[in-house]
């Protein structure tokens, strides 16, 4: 996979897969047909996804962010597909929006965010609007997050649903690293901090499907 | 130097035998779960390279000792001692304990997406300070065992037990167990979930592995064809909290026939509480 370095900010992608090196503070990425983009740095950005007609985009993020506020805004153009994985670790006080806006028929949208958090705050607005005179969309979003014991993430979720032909889910999980998978690696040998560390990563990437992205092999 | 007559020589060298010979020593043991009482003037012993299966009646407490073995911290210990290779296991962590080759199979083996088998064996390795196979080696060797178990060998690089069939999750544990060597091996009903061909597989598997190192093995079953495979030389029956008969397998074979309170092991009463 490619890795292509985004200095202007306006980016066409079109039958595409690629890792994106995002210079700018703010990118409107416009997708037409089947594209893959792996993003491993995203701190402080502001990104709008254009989805074309009849397009398929799936945006993979594994990044570490630190005193970071990003912003991922999406519309869809009729009979478009959006897979977007947001794979996160947190440091410092961080902020993440995403807000989705169907105001077109026959989409899929699914937004799958993991945080995992090394000593920080992360809030999460996730919206989701689908709107009047549209029908046979599906929207979901499924948030988790992995803590230390004092839950230091706030998710707030907000589906504004305006049509009667829709399906729209929402779920949070926030909690602190499964004892019983500690235990299972802890009895195969492996000390605490090594069984907690895998089982945290392996939580973020159990989400990005992306092989060269999850190990960091990109050209 | 000062000569040792050769019976006090021979006096020293079969007290040191016999007490490496001893892999496991339980005496008076008490555990609670949540203030219950589960076990209680629990008394188990196991010299190296000896089979051993506990029995019992469901709810008797068998699985409750393969956790405090493995010092999970659910199972409060309040009395009594464990003594593992000759150290106090209750000064233990599960990861010392793993470490001094304790390994266990448990009955439903969790599931950890995003971490593959091949990442957690060769991290686990690493951290054991066991010798370090080079990558084409160390896939070679996990190919050849996939090959021995029937399982196909993507199964290597997949989620720990993710999405996996009973079978499947205990035949991954097995190429574990191969891949870390453990001198000791607890299996927890380790024939819940396997249809008759995987059962034989699954112990003719333990078999080999016991022919090949020699471990001492714990086996909590109540299955009569993983026992005719594995051949353990020592049963108990755990009933009240505590081991209330100990035999050869002939003990087995009179519980598979005539049933725990048929064979008079255990009354009828003991079960209503």
């Amino acid at each position: 996979m490619n890795k292509i370095i985004v200095e202007q900010d306006v980016l066409v992608l079109q039958e595409e897969d690629a890792v994106l090196d995002i210079r700018p503070n703010k990118l409107d990425l416009t997708v037409k047909g089947r594209v893959y983009c792996g993003i491993q740095d995203f701190t402080n950005k502001e990104l709008h996804i254009q989805l074309e007609e009849n397009s398929h985009l799936i945006i993979e993020f594994l990044i570490s962010i630190e005193n970071s506020k990003n912003k991922i805004t999406i519309s869809n153009g009729e009979n478009a597909k959006l897979d977007l994985h947001y794979a996160c670790t947190y440091k410092g006080e961080n902020e993440l929006i995403v807000d989705s806006i169907l105001a077109t028929s026959h989409n899929e949208n699914r937004i799958l965010i993991r945080a995992v958090e090394e000593e920080g705050t992360l809030i999460v607005k996730a919206t989701g609007s689908i709107e009047h005179d549209t029908k046979d969309n599906v929207y979901l979003e499924d948030i988790k997050a992995l803590t230390n014991y004092n839950y230091s993430i706030k998710v707030m979720p907000d589906l504004i649903v305006k049509t009667d032909s829709v399906m729209a889910t929402h779920n949070a999980t926030i909690s602190p690293v499964d004892t019983e998978e500690l235990f299972y690696l802890e009895s195969k040998g492996l000390d605490k901090t090594h069984a907690t560390s895998l089982i945290k990563e392996g939580f973020l990437k159990g989400i990005v499907e992306n092989e060269e992205l999850k190990t960091g092999e990109v050209k | 130097m000062k000569k040792i007559p050769f019976s006090r020589l021979h006096l020293k060298n079969l007290i040191q035998y016999l007490r490496v010979f001893t892999m496991l020593k339980i005496k008076n043991l008490t555990v609670k779960v949540l203030d219950k009482t589960i076990l209680e003037d629990f008394n188990l012993e196991i010299n190296r390279g000896e089979i051993h299966v506990l029995m019992g009646q469901n709810g008797a407490g068998k699985s409750t000792i393969s956790k405090v073995l493995l010092r999970d911290l659910h199972y409060e210990i309040t009395n009594g001692s464990i003594i593992l290779n000759e150290k106090n296991l209750l000064n233990m962590n599960t990861t010392e304990v793993a470490r001094e080759s304790v390994f266990l199979i448990g009955q439903n083996p969790v599931e950890i997406k995003g971490v593959s088998n091949a990442e957690m064996l060769r991290t686990t390795l690493n951290d054991q300070g066991k010798k370090e196979e080079n990558i084409l080696e160390f896939n070679r060797h996990l190919t050849r065992l996939c090959e021995k178990l029937l399982i196909p060998k993507e199964f290597i690089h997949r989620d720990i037990n993710y999405n996996m069939s009973g079978g499947e999750k205990k035949k991954m544990e097995l190429l574990h167990m191969w891949m870390l060597k453990p001198n000791f091996i607890i299996l927890d009903e380790i024939d819940s979930g396997l249809d008759v061909d995987s059962l034989k597989l699954v112990a003719t598997s333990i078999r080999e592995y016991y022919e090949e190192y020699k471990p001492s093995l714990l086996i909590i079953t109540h299955q009569r064809a993983l026992l005719e495979i594995v051949r353990p030389e020592f049963v108990h029956v755990l009933n009240n909290k505590k081991i209330v008969q100990s035999g050869g397998y002939e003990l087995a074979s009179k519980i598979f026939n005539e049933g725990f309170t048929g064979a008079s092991i255990i009354d009828k009463s003991d079960n209503v509480e």
